[in-house]
């Protein structure tokens, strides 16, 4: 590294690694680890980045110093709510309808819960326990019908003494939810003036600054996580950015959004859960912009660790969203990137049911005691063991340096089904890694197919620590031609994350039917600029120069009687009825590409439902590292072994080679074995591997007879 | 020649797991597309795949009787078009005898063929809004017979040979009021059963239809085998179920549902000989409700880590009805109302049945549940919004609680479980919709059925026309406003009863100006409450308000067992009373509203010394007996257990140890029986006039602790039959 590289930082928390990536503009890119600290991340980001200095040979200081930007992925707040270690929040809402997060629209019970979740009917139950204990929660007398008129006016000293009850209860945060407020908002605007003159120190939400939008439970969610949350992710965050900033850093931490855009610390203290589920959103921006490199813009993020499979999609070089994000059973509205997860990974366990029938998965051995192959106590049989088995993984490449997997432990373990279903310990192995292939498959159909796409269409992205080993097999599963496993597979959403802009955005819920015109329109113009200058004066507040700040607006639309709303792109400045006609056009066209022909029900009409507005600035993209070519031309073909594959009836004898040793443009004909730092590609028979000049490798699947 | 191919291990779990995923993501599908409220934010809709002959692969987690149905439906279209059927081809219905459950459900159901055969079906059924008939949303209080309702539509071919027939569909809408939205799901429908067509046939051709033909059957051989292994573990014997329904939508009168459950090794036989004649409105069911209202209950029961295949469930079942029954009428009876009639009636035998069975077995003792929102209490409203454009629209959040569980309490606001992910719409979503407001929307405290373990409490809301001077019509259709159907298990109380209320001309208006928000019935003023019957319909003016509430879940066990703390926590957050912890739960309130728990233990103990002192016995009383220390062989639902005594088993008290009689017969015959008047339980149970039902409640003679309770007609047969369990013959 030159001295007067600049660096751009990324850091990302995992269950037990913390990461660091190094990228510098000309291409240099470091990579550093550290044991996550799981009372205080804070820590160890400050041990990777100490980690990362010390092997760069600067002092933490310049390192610091020289950082143009330092990009965070925080799980603090998902954390809190997963595991309910956020603060005591309190809840107002509207009386009569104070129990809505109870209720939780009847459905809460199964909501975000899997088939086989959901089949175990007797054993159901919504949110246990509660994000709020429902003796924390008080009416507001109010009421404001659909059209934002008072119908009850607000007992402001009913709910000065609902307060005082809260707080002298213990609450720390206080969530307030109040039907129709995003039409009128003034009823929570006192509400929070109140709590702010009162209890200077309580963390409030109202529903009508976190999500303005039309559906109270999902409101009163939002609302409720937050304040939950926030007080735990803006400790973490402010004492984040006080180390840095002791330590050297002159840039302004930026945080990861779920949305997939970076904000600040400042923007994210008032609205924590833009930071929640943010995790996965690195990888699938990584997969976007990697796949832009290499020429591609449909592509399926898959990223495979020891216990789950999350798969993302990038259609047409957009990043699909979920338009109903769940947590912990609980539906909120937050614009966040779509991934989907199942139970599955090198962890999964192969285990034999009452009917005789292989099953593998869902409960999984985790990082503890982890797979048989190990060491680490773990008895049962797990993917993990299979890919040992089966030679796709030796005790001659410790992973990461350090895990060495043990042969003898894998087939005992493998051995224990293979027993029971009268087949051979190779069989076996090979039995249970096609139908966790298999599941995985499944899993991606699924989410392609329900959005009218063809899976086989799609170049799968496969990264994470497990992913590089099923790459091949998946692929030709699904029927894809193409798997792309990128350099560094372990650390890409890291990466990832410094692909992304700064987002900012607002929006407000509104209810007007097509056309719109006369006051309307008047009105619609006037909510467009308020909600523009709401977006602005985020970025003012967070330091930014608002003149690089790029607005872009939307609306969200749906059809009358119909529940599916979305977005269409409108144009700045004001609005001319020509404007909204072309978007009520558009519109229908948009429907039909998202749910198929024929879904569109124009008859029912069309209605305006959310009015947006997205501020971004870019940053500078960084330049994909090219592979060094190092080791001038060493040959990368270190040795063979024999592995197995169900397409070739036993073992055959199979090319090792040095994942660091490729060099851009090697062509790779399967079997073979890539084996790198920090995991293992397989190739199976009838691929062809080949790389690129940013270390990453493609695989072509040999196409199948029909 | 039989084609079907034996597979390995691997190919059949890859393609069990892929079919699984292919039927739900069909019912996600035509969800998706058609976006209607009613389907994809309340979930009233199913899909199933099937086998060349009909029989049910997969069944969707959604309105589960829905897709249990089109077993009959394909088995009917098979037997009307034989040779008649081709690729391309789809068939619409709505008719009950022919798989549909009511008019309302209308279902398409298509042939899958690859390699020039019939090799599967799929079919998707969906509640419409309205398809014609009397009233606006085609519940039809008041019909007579078939010809008054809704018109049937036997299968007819909507897709012929890949050709879309636009004239079946202008017949299906031309009598519908709510035409397009029934046009959209039908292409969702349609839409989602092509794709799944194709993706049937990406599988035969990928593996071959020996294996595609193969696995089908292997699924279902699976299922069937881990059904019958799960079956036989149970112990043999006979369980006994009846519940009442009220109002046919012409007669205010009460209809008997009657059930035996004779288990006899690997096979359950459901006999519903004895249920009522078919009534002369719309609450019968045909066959289809029968079947469906049977497997609605036992896929959550019996198949609760297994797939839900209806195949193989009906190959491990017998039901036995006599023809011309409710729950199993003929043509032309009037069916409208069937769902939530007729055939959730059936399912609530079920789940009587299946509680007592459960509570005798040794590993499904966690699968007991009491029946939750076994009533059914909805309602249709109609008329014009304020731009003048008429709407229909079912108010899907009339919920009730769940049943007490072994372990837990019942789910509050739970909603029916045989419809596991039914959802309700927001309420500034009905808000947006219609010119209607909601005063609220709450959690009814006192409707849960006590128990060690409570059930959940139903849901009430009160709403009122806003911002329209039209009138609003409203049709109702509960299946009982009376009676009670959510009894408890092993000793634990029923729930409430549910009802409307229209309440005329109020002040509400008057009090929000005032600042004031009632929060039920009692805090509004109105010139006269009028109390539609269970069937009926009303027209509500500018100024009227409609209250509804659903009961609560029966309760699990004697409630003066259940912990104090539970009871104060419930009393804290308004579920409770302090009337109820008092009356139900025999609390002794000290002054600062906290249980006195010294009292507490004192009131329980006069308790059960007063039950032993009121109840009655079914004969002369035995020398009183203790069997301490006598092996137990099994648990006997909550309190009792079955002991081996002398070699001979027996029921004894777990908590006095008295024994009680042998095991072999009815273990009501060995308690004391104290009968109750409704009102008794609850304050809303005594807003109903003339109460039909008394509450039996069983106790140990020992110790007063409650081991059964029932709802039953006052001149019913306390001693009637309840359970027999077999024992092997001696060897």
């Amino acid at each position: 590294m030159k001295p007067d590289h600049i660096l751009r930082i990324a850091v990302d928390i995992g269950g037990t690694f913390t990461d660091c990536v190094i990228q510098g503009d000309q291409g240099f890119r470091f990579v550093a680890k550290a044991l996550t600290t799981k009372g205080d991340p804070s820590l160890g980001v400050m041990h990777c980045i100490a980690a990362a200095a010390e092997r760069l040979a600067l002092p933490v200081a310049d390192l610091l110093r020289r950082t143009a930007s330092f990009v965070h992925g925080t799980t603090v707040g998902t954390n809190a709510l997963t595991e309910r270690r956020g603060v005591r929040t309190g809840l107002l809402m509207t009386r009569g309808h104070e129990q809505t997060m109870i209720i939780g629209r009847v459905r809460q019970k199964v909501m975000g819960l899997s088939e086989r979740e959901k089949i175990h009917v007797t054993h159901l139950n919504k949110a246990r326990p509660p994000i709020i204990d429902p003796e924390d929660i008080r009416p507001v007398t109010e009421r404001v019908d659909r059209d934002g008129k008072v119908i009850v006016r607000l007992d402001l000293a009913g709910v000065e003494k609902a307060l005082d009850e809260l707080v002298a209860r213990g609450i720390t945060a206080l969530a307030v939810c109040l039907l129709w407020s995003f039409m009128h908002p003034a009823h929570e605007e006192a509400i929070l003036a109140l709590a702010r003159r009162k209890y200077p120190k309580l963390f409030v939400s109202i529903s009508c600054e976190v999500a303005p939008r039309s559906g109270e439970y999902e409101r009163v969610v939002s609302t409720a996580l937050n304040s939950y949350i926030g007080p735990v992710v803006g400790d973490y965050l402010l004492r984040l950015e006080q180390r840095l900033k002791e330590a050297g850093l002159a840039c302004s931490l930026l945080v990861m959004q779920a949305n997939g855009g970076l904000t600040t610390v400042d923007a994210v203290l008032g609205r924590p859960l833009l930071t929640v589920d943010s995790g996965p959103a690195g990888g699938v921006l990584g997969g976007r912009f990697a796949a832009a490199r290499i020429g591609h813009d449909n592509i399926i993020c898959a990223d495979v660790g020891g216990t789950t499979f999350d798969v993302g999609i990038v259609h047409r070089g957009r990043v699909q969203m979920d338009p109903e994000p769940v947590i912990e059973q609980y539906a909120y509205l937050m614009p966040k990137i779509f991934v989907k997860s199942i139970g599955a990974g090198g962890g999964s366990i192969a285990w034999v049911d009452d009917g005789g029938s292989l099953r593998v998965g869902p409960q999984s051995a985790g990082s503890n005691p982890g797979p048989a192959a190990y060491g680490a106590g773990g008895v049962e049989p797990t993917v993990t063991d299979a890919h040992v088995l089966l030679g796709y993984m030796t005790p001659e490449f410790p992973l990461g340096g350090t895990v060495r997997v043990d042969r003898e432990r894998a087939e005992a373990a493998i051995a224990s089904v293979a027993g029971r279903l009268g087949m051979s310990n190779l069989e076996a192995a090979a039995a249970i890694l096609e139908i966790s292939n298999a599941h995985m498959a499944d899993l991606v159909r699924k989410v392609t197919v329900e959005r009218g796409l063809d899976p086989r269409k799609f170049v799968l992205f496969l990264y994470g620590g497990a992913g590089p080993v099923f790459a091949g097999f998946l692929a030709a599963q699904l029927g894809s031609a193409l798997a792309y496993v990128p350099s560094d597979s372990g650390v890409f959403s890291a990466l990832g994350m410094l692909t992304s802009d700064i987002v900012l955005q607002e929006e407000r819920s509104v209810a007007w039917r097509a056309p719109v015109d006369g006051e309307d329109l008047a009105e619609l113009n006037r909510i467009f600029e308020r909600v523009d200058e709401k977006v602005r004066e985020r970025f003012r507040r967070a330091g930014f120069d608002i003149a690089t700040v790029q607005l872009r607006r939307t609306v969200d639309m749906r059809f009358g009687m119909q529940v599916h709303e979305l977005e269409v792109d409108a144009p700045n400045g004001q609005l001319t009825a020509a404007d909204l006609a072309h978007l009520a056009e558009t519109f229908p066209l948009i429907y039909e590409a998202t749910y198929g022909a024929g879904s569109a029900y124009r008859a029912a009409g069309i209605d305006l439902v959310t009015l947006r507005s997205i501020g971004t600035i870019p940053i500078v993209r960084p330049e994909l590292g090219r592979t060094p070519a190092r080791g001038s031309g060493e040959a990368s073909l270190i040795g063979h072994r024999d592995a197995y594959f169900s397409t070739t009836s036993g073992a055959v004898r199979t090319e090792v080679h040095a994942g660091e040793r490729l060099v851009e443009q090697q062509v790779i004909r399967g079997p073979a074995i890539i084996q790198r730092y920090a995991d293992t590609v397989v190739v199976p028979p009838g691929t062809v591997l080949t790389t690129d000049r940013f270390g990453g490798l493609t695989l072509t699947i040999a196409v199948t007879q029909e | 020649m039989d084609m079907r191919k034996q597979l390995d291990v691997v190919t059949f779990e890859v393609l069990r797991h892929r079919l699984w995923e292919i039927n739900d993501e069909m019912g996600l599908m035509a969800a998706r597309i058609s976006g209607s409220p009613a389907v994809y934010e309340s979930g009233d809709f199913n899909a199933a795949l099937l086998t060349a002959d009909g029989r049910g692969l997969f069944t969707g987690v959604y309105v589960i009787r829905q897709a249990a149905a089109l077993d009959v439906m394909v088995r009917c279209v098979l037997a009307e078009f034989g040779d008649d059927i081709h690729d391309g081809d789809m068939f619409l219905t709505n008719d009950p005898w022919y798989g549909s459950l009511h008019a309302m459900d209308y279902a398409v159901v298509a042939p899958v063929f690859a390699c020039d055969r019939l090799v599967a079906w799929t079919g998707v059924t969906m509640h419409e809004m309205d398809v014609g008939g009397p009233r606006p949303g085609s519940w039809s209080v008041g019909a007579r017979n078939a010809f008054e309702e809704c018109p049937l539509m036997p299968p007819a071919k909507i897709i012929d040979g890949g050709r879309f027939r636009k004239d079946v569909e202008a017949f299906y809408l031309r009598n519908s009021r709510t035409a397009q939205v029934n046009a959209l799901n039908l292409r969702a429908k349609i839409a989602a059963q092509t794709t799944t067509r194709e993706r049937l046939r990406e599988i035969v051709a990928e593996y071959g239809l020996g294996t595609f033909l193969g696995v089908q059957e292997q699924i279902i051989d699976y299922v069937k085998r881990s059904l019958k292994k799960r079956i036989s573990a149970l112990p043999d014997g006979r369980w006994y179920a009846n519940t009442l329904l009220q109002h046919d939508g012409v007669t205010d009168r009460l209809y008997e549902l009657k059930m035996l459950l004779t288990k006899s090794g690997e096979q359950m036989r459901f006999d519903f000989t004895g249920t009522a004649k078919q009534a002369l409105g719309s609450i019968n069911c045909a066959y289809s409700g029968l079947i469906g209202g049977v497997t609605q209950v036992l896929f959550p029961l019996l198949c609760f880590d297994l797939p839900w295949s209806q195949g193989a469930l009906l190959d491990c079942i017998e039901i036995v009805a006599e023809e011309g029954t409710i729950n199993n009428a003929t043509y032309p009876a009037a069916t409208s109302m069937a769902t939530v009639n007729a055939s959730q009636s059936t399912g609530n035998l079920v789940w009587e049945a299946m509680a007592k069975l459960y509570g005798a077995s040794a590993h499904l003792r966690d699968e007991v549940m009491a029946i939750g929102y076994g009533g059914v209490n909805m309602a249709v409203l109609s008329g014009r919004r304020r731009d003048g454009t008429p709407f229909v629209n079912m108010f899907t959040d009339s919920v009730g609680g769940g049943g007490a569980r072994s372990f837990a309490d019942g789910i509050d606001t739970c909603g029916n479980l045989i419809a596991p992910s039914y959802g309700i719409p927001n309420v500034e979503r009905i808000e947006g919709l219609l010119p209607m407001l909601y005063v609220y929307r709450r959690e009814k405290p006192d409707t849960a059925g006590a128990g060690k373990y409570r059930g959940g409490v139903g849901l009430e809301f009160m709403i009122m026309p806003h911002g329209t001077e039209e009138p609003v019509d409203a049709v109702f259709f509960a299946s009982g406003y009376d009676h009670i159907e959510n009894k408890g298990a092993a000793g634990g109380l029923p729930s409430t009863v549910q009802r409307n209320a229209i309440l005329r001309g109020t002040d509400i208006m008057a009090r929000f100006a005032a600042g004031f928000v009632p929060l039920d019935a009692t805090q509004v003023d109105c010139e006269r409450i009028d109390t539609p019957q269970a069937k009926d319909v009303a027209t509500l003016g500018p100024r009227d308000a409609w209250v509804n509430y659903c009961a609560g879940g029966g309760g699990y066990g004697d409630p003066l067992t259940r912990e104090v703390a539970a009871i104060e926590r419930d009393m804290r957050i308004g579920l409770c009373s302090a009337g109820a912890a008092e009356r139900l739960y025999g609390i002794r309130l000290k002054a600062d509203g906290a249980a006195d728990r010294d009292a507490t233990a004192a009131e329980r103990q006069r308790r059960r010394a007063q039950r032993i002192a009121r109840g009655v016995r079914y004969a002369v009383a035995p020398a009183p007996r203790k069997a301490a220390g006598a092996a137990t062989l099994f648990r006997l639902g909550e309190a009792l257990s079955v002991r081996s005594l002398d070699g001979a088993p027996t029921v004894v008290c777990d908590s006095c140890d008295s024994v009680l009689g042998p095991a072999t017969g009815n273990p009501r015959h060995y308690g004391l029986m104290i009968e109750e008047p409704i009102s008794a339980m609850a304050a809303v149970n005594a807003e109903v006039p003339e109460p039909p039902v008394v509450v039996r409640e069983y106790c140990c003679p020992g110790c007063g602790t409650l081991y059964a309770t029932d709802v039953q007609r006052p001149h019913e047969d306390p001693w009637q039959a309840d359970m027999n369990i077999i024992f092997p013959a001696a060897a």
